[in-house]
């Protein structure tokens, strides 16, 4: 069977830390033939290696016969004209999280791709992550219980002084707040994904507070939030980038049952330690079991996998619609010092 | 050579089988110039049969009644905290040197009926729980007062025990929320919190999110979820306080510290050793050491959140706290 021919939109650092690279270790089943970026010389450098084909507008790799899915990795407030855009054209579609800014755009995005009859797939990709994987097999296999607290904290460092064009500052998208809510939805989307995956249940409620750390920042570049559950589970996650430079990338996930615990704390994985001046990394825990490069080739892997044996992709576009709407009941809980009730159509933006 | 100083126990709970091991005529590492002279169940009552029976283990005299332990050098109470504040007057009343682990009240009215007594005979008066007074719990709150991590953005506080019975909110609450107003320093203006019984037992959970004036926000869980064999290894604290310049990750339970910063990062392991460290501060004190304002001011914080706290499970909401 002939590759799966991929048209790559937007080809910025994610999709040259992470998509790119699982391209190119599935080369059997996908084969890069298109990429594009507003900056053409990054859709340049993001082509050559796979002799594929650059533009700077996405709408020349939808009018190419010869594409049979796209990569979206732009940021959240492209997704949906850019998946009407490509449903319209009969490609399949594979998005970056979060899914979008606001739910009637994913809404919207989930319609056309019905309409069309192609796949969408939001890359929430911890849910492809062997660790969380592992984790969420033993709580179906019922070894923890019933799941009562689910906590997590992503904790990363600050920008650096010196760089300005880095997430949260005013220069990157991500900081602006004309197109970013901050924290919550550029990371915090993964807590709020996981937290509904391990509950296994809806949340009702969710209250948050969120700050803005580095001064300059013109969106929170923290938050920590609270969310109950139909269950009765209780989570609680804290997004912070507002480490000092030298605190490495961690995360801590762990997770109460009624009849056991789980841990996935970076910290206690700590097999191989490197301090440097101004940097701490522990390669081996990174690559061998939060194994984020893995995760994406087995997100890739598994969406046209699915597709080509006519069977729904294994994460529905639904899913990634319900993480946004508690990360924007989040977002709006911060805002307002309220709790907001899911159950009364809060955050139904 | 040293003069012993003898101590009356009022109460019986962990920390007081620990003062015992440590105090007891056979214990291989014993705590400084102090023996036990007498031990008594708490006022609040409840406790008196474990109390009899750790004075027995202890070869230590069982007092029918609380106040003839107060003919000792100095006063250790501890037992249920809502006969802290009792015992606590008492002895200071008695112009004894006093010890009592957090909270020295459950009210503002026995917190100021401490503070008028500690006034009135100008008696050490000193508290501690088990955070504050394990080795890397200082570390942290020395870093803190230093100004080694700067600003304090966010603080993420754990602690965690095994299932049993009792209020999670009292039983490990006010260690933790005494530790959160001596390291912030500043007040607390919004408290929320959720949980109940999670675990099959009342009140057995509280996860918290508290707003700090300055800014500091705080992320905090208690709860009674660990599994046995975590719980074995006994109570889980873990702290994580970030700040501007560096971020200190500590955990007493496992005796670590790690301090990150633009220098790289240290991993430091302590001892804990929180009984001792409480001792050796009381003796410091006999000896013209720390006064009690910044006790009673602190624990004045930790109240006015606990409540902000419990009133919150009730409203299903955030509350302001009352200064």
């Amino acid at each position: 069977m002939e590759p799966v021919r991929i048209g790559l939109i937007g080809c910025g650092g994610i999709a040259q830390s992470a998509h790119l690279p699982a391209i190119a270790r599935l080369p059997g089943l996908v084969r890069l033939v298109a990429a594009a970026d507003v900056r053409l010389e990054s859709a340049q450098a993001a082509a050559a290696p796979f002799g594929a084909d650059a533009y700077s507008d996405y709408r020349q790799i939808l009018a190419r016969p010869d594409v049979d899915m796209v990569v979206l990795c732009t940021p959240e407030f492209a997704h949906r004209e850019q998946t009407e855009a490509a449903a319209a054209a009969g490609k399949h579609i594979m998005s970056e999280k979060p899914m979008a800014k606001t739910l009637a755009e994913a809404d919207a995005m989930i319609e056309a791709a019905r309409r069309a009859g192609v796949r969408l797939m939001v890359g929430h990709s911890r849910r492809f992550t062997g660790r969380y994987m592992e984790i969420r097999r033993a709580i179906d296999a019922g070894e923890i219980g019933e799941p009562r607290i689910v906590r997590e904290n992503e904790r990363r460092s600050r920008p650096p002084l010196g760089r300005e064009s880095h997430y949260w500052t005013p220069q990157h998208w991500t900081g602006d707040p004309a197109v970013s809510v901050g924290a919550v939805l550029t990371n915090g989307i993964h807590e709020a994904d996981l937290f509904r995956w391990f509950a296994g249940s809806e949340a009702v409620r969710v209250f948050a507070e969120h700050k803005t750390t580095r001064p300059g920042n013109l969106v929170p570049d923290f938050i920590t939030f609270t969310v109950n559950f139909a269950s009765g589970a209780v989570a609680s996650g804290e997004v912070s980038n507002c480490l000092p430079p030298g605190y490495p990338s961690y995360h801590q996930l762990e997770i109460f049952g009624t009849r056991g615990a789980i841990r996935a704390k970076d910290h206690d994985q700590q097999s191989l330690l490197r301090f440097r001046e101004g940097a701490t990394d522990h390669p081996d825990s990174y690559r061998l079991l939060l194994h984020v490069q893995d995760a994406y080739v087995s997100e890739l892997a598994q969406f046209v996998q699915a597709w080509r044996d006519d069977r729904p992709v294994p994460l529905p576009a639904q899913e990634a619609r319900e993480a946004l709407r508690l990360g924007l009941a989040a977002d709006e809980s911060a805002r307002t010092g309220q709790p907001v009730d899911l159950t009364a159509g809060g955050a139904s933006r | 050579m040293n003069r012993i100083y003898s101590l009356g126990i009022i109460g019986a709970d962990a920390r007081t089988r620990a003062l015992a091991d440590r105090l007891s005529p056979s214990a291989p590492f014993h705590a400084g110039p102090f023996a036990i002279r007498r031990w008594a169940g708490s006022p609040a009552g409840g406790d008196g049969d474990a109390a009899a029976a750790q004075a027995s283990v202890a070869s230590v005299p069982f007092a029918a009644s609380w106040r003839e332990v107060l003919d000792a050098d100095a006063v250790f109470v501890a037992g249920p905290a809502a006969g802290h504040a009792q015992a606590v007057v008492a002895a200071l009343s008695a112009g004894k040197p006093v010890l009592c682990p957090v909270p020295l009240g459950v009210t503002a009215a026995e917190l100021a009926e401490v503070e008028s007594a500690q006034r009135g005979s100008g008696a050490v008066l000193l508290s501690h729980s088990d955070l504050t007074a394990s080795t890397a719990g200082r570390r942290a709150l020395a870093s803190v007062e230093a100004g080694d991590l700067g600003k304090l953005h966010a603080v993420f506080l754990a602690s965690r025990t095994g299932p049993a019975a009792g209020d999670v909110l009292d039983d490990l609450g006010w260690e933790a929320l005494d530790f959160l107003a001596a390291c912030i320093g500043a007040p607390c203006t919004r408290a929320y919190a959720t949980g109940g019984s999670l675990f099959g037992a009342p009140a057995d959970a509280v996860l918290a999110n508290l707003r700090f004036a300055g800014d500091t926000i705080v992320t905090l869980e208690l709860s009674r979820g660990l599994p046995p064999a975590l719980a074995a290894a006994g109570p889980e604290v873990e702290v994580e306080l970030a700040g501007t310049e560096a971020a200190l990750r500590v955990e007493p339970y496992r005796r670590i510290v790690d301090v990150y910063s633009g220098a790289g990062a240290e991993r430091r392991h302590w001892p804990a050793r929180p009984v001792v460290a409480m001792l050796e501060d009381l003796q410091a004190a006999r000896e013209g050491g720390p006064t009690d304002g910044a006790t009673i001011a602190r624990q004045r914080a930790a109240l006015g959140m606990h409540q902000a706290l419990r009133a919150s499970l009730s409203a299903l909401g955030p509350v302001q706290v009352s200064a």
